[in-house]
């Protein structure tokens, strides 16, 4: 069998991205399988975009847990761009 | 290869020139969006690659360049796959790509959809090309195509039809095929907020309003020379490219940006090539002609670059700093972000007193305060602290 570099590459890239995303799918596993802690998640993004001027645009969910989730908000913009992380009770 | 030298550099000034063409109808929301990677709703990695150099003060003339550089000189894969034509049809083929009015309209412009056509023009060539093409190309090509916009998937016909010509192997579609599609997938549902914004970028057009349109992607996207290639899909039972074109044409009913023009090009593009195979020169040559006529009256009738420069001239009426917060009132673009920096906040009445500018862009009568000056920059109110 004729194995070339390209192959190889092709499957480190599709095993690279496989672990990541399954990692972080594992970060918001509560998101997809409690509903409740998905609209207090939806509800405090609102909030705190309402509150800080922030644009749901730049808004990340960066960590949830059944009790807690930290948002990131990054500000972009030409050059280095502004981050604020924030975490908020559920 | 020397004497393709001059053809290249005529093809290198066309780009420049199309790429400065788009520069002077300003930044598009869009394009801001793409140059700053503004995580929704594609996916990262075009418009990640696009961020590296977003400290540049000539990033976007650059990236226009660049991409208008790309789609351009693509045309060069047309002329390989071409290959058991003539040099005139060959030749006219090239001409067809380079003179379609998408291509020309669209070439400077720094969106999604024409890195997708320039990838489908390389994915359209593996395809032609599929006995020399090893199966981890396609499948790098297929990941990075995903990854570089959703509207990719509309090409899965292509990539299926070779991997499974490839080796006539199920093994094959699903490892090559369907794991990029897979991990597209995945990468969505890690970034909840995408899928919102699907839902809030979806919007609601009468019937009519969807149907002209759609005429107008097809006109400028397929032209007079579509009607030749679906008649090439029938007849030279190119039935992959046919379905392609179908599934083009119904996404584009559902979602009639115009700017999803350009991802049928490609597709025109190769069923010409097909279509001209059976033709004689001289209904060849009428045919370009035709072709090259009816874009320029698509241009010139139907041309579509939205005027985006009001960003650019008014923040170079407002003297701000990179410290300062600027609040916006009202609906505004991602352009905004781009070409005033500083702190841009969404306007609320409790973040007056860390603002030094307030753009609204409805009429904001609450801003009473008088620690502010007023002015209107066009249509737009321009408050700074004093």
């Amino acid at each position: 069998m004729n194995i070339k570099i390209v192959d190889i590459g092709y499957m480190l890239t599709v095993m690279v991205l496989l672990v990541f995303f399954s990692y972080k799918i594992f970060v918001f596993r509560y998101i997809f399988l409690d509903s409740s802690v998905r609209a207090s998640v939806q509800n405090i993004t609102k909030i705190l975009a309402a509150e800080e001027g922030f644009l749901l645009s730049g808004m990340k969910i960066q960590s949830v847990s059944r009790d807690e989730v930290q948002l990131c908000y990054r500000e972009y913009k030409k050059g280095k761009d502004d981050r604020y992380c924030f975490t908020r009770s559920l | 290869m020397k004497r393709y030298i001059p053809c290249i550099l005529a093809i290198e000034c066309l780009a420049i020139a199309l790429a400065f063409f788009a520069h002077s109808y300003g930044l598009h929301t869009d394009e801001a969006k793409y140059l700053l990677s503004i995580p929704y709703p594609h996916p990262p990695l075009m418009r990640g690659v696009f961020s590296l150099i977003d400290g540049w003060r000539c990033q976007e003339i650059f990236i226009r360049i660049v991409v208008s550089t790309l789609l351009l000189q693509s045309s060069w894969f047309f002329w390989n796959s071409a290959k058991t034509l003539g040099v005139a049809k060959r030749i006219c083929v090239l001409l067809v790509w380079l003179t379609s009015s998408a291509v020309l309209l669209q070439a400077g412009t720094i969106m999604l959809a024409v890195l997708t056509a320039i990838q489908a023009v390389v994915l359209v060539w593996m395809y032609e090309r599929r006995p020399n093409v090893s199966l981890g190309a396609m499948g790098l090509l297929w990941i990075i195509m995903l990854f570089t916009a959703y509207q990719a998937v509309l090409f899965t016909p292509i990539v299926f039809a070779y991997l499974f010509q490839k080796n006539k192997s199920f093994k094959d579609v699903c490892l090559y095929g369907m794991i990029p599609i897979l991990l597209l997938g995945l990468y969505t549902l890690t970034n909840p907020l995408v899928l919102q914004s699907f839902l809030l970028h979806s919007r609601s057009q009468s019937v009519v309003e969807m149907s002209m349109q759609f005429l107008r992607v097809i006109l400028i996207g397929a032209g007079v020379v579509g009607l030749a290639a679906l008649y090439a899909a029938i007849v030279k039972r190119q039935y992959v490219y046919g379905l392609v074109f179908l599934m083009l044409c119904l996404y584009c009913l559902l979602k009639s940006y115009s700017y999803y023009a350009i991802l049928f090009t490609p597709i025109v593009v190769i069923l010409f090539s097909k279509y001209i195979q059976i033709l004689s020169m001289k209904k060849v040559v009428a045919l370009t002609i035709v072709s090259v006529c009816s874009s320029v009256a698509t241009i010139l009738f139907v041309g579509y670059l939205p005027d985006s420069t009001t960003a650019q001239k008014t923040a170079s009426l407002i003297s701000m700093s990179q410290n300062d917060v600027v609040l916006m009132y009202g609906n505004f673009g991602h352009q905004w972000q781009y070409v005033l920096g500083g702190h841009i906040r969404k306007y609320h009445p409790d973040l007056l007193d860390i603002a030094n500018t307030i753009l609204c862009f409805q009429p904001c009568q609450e801003i009473a305060d008088s620690a502010f000056s007023h002015r209107s920059i066009g249509d737009i109110d321009v408050y700074t602290k004093l």
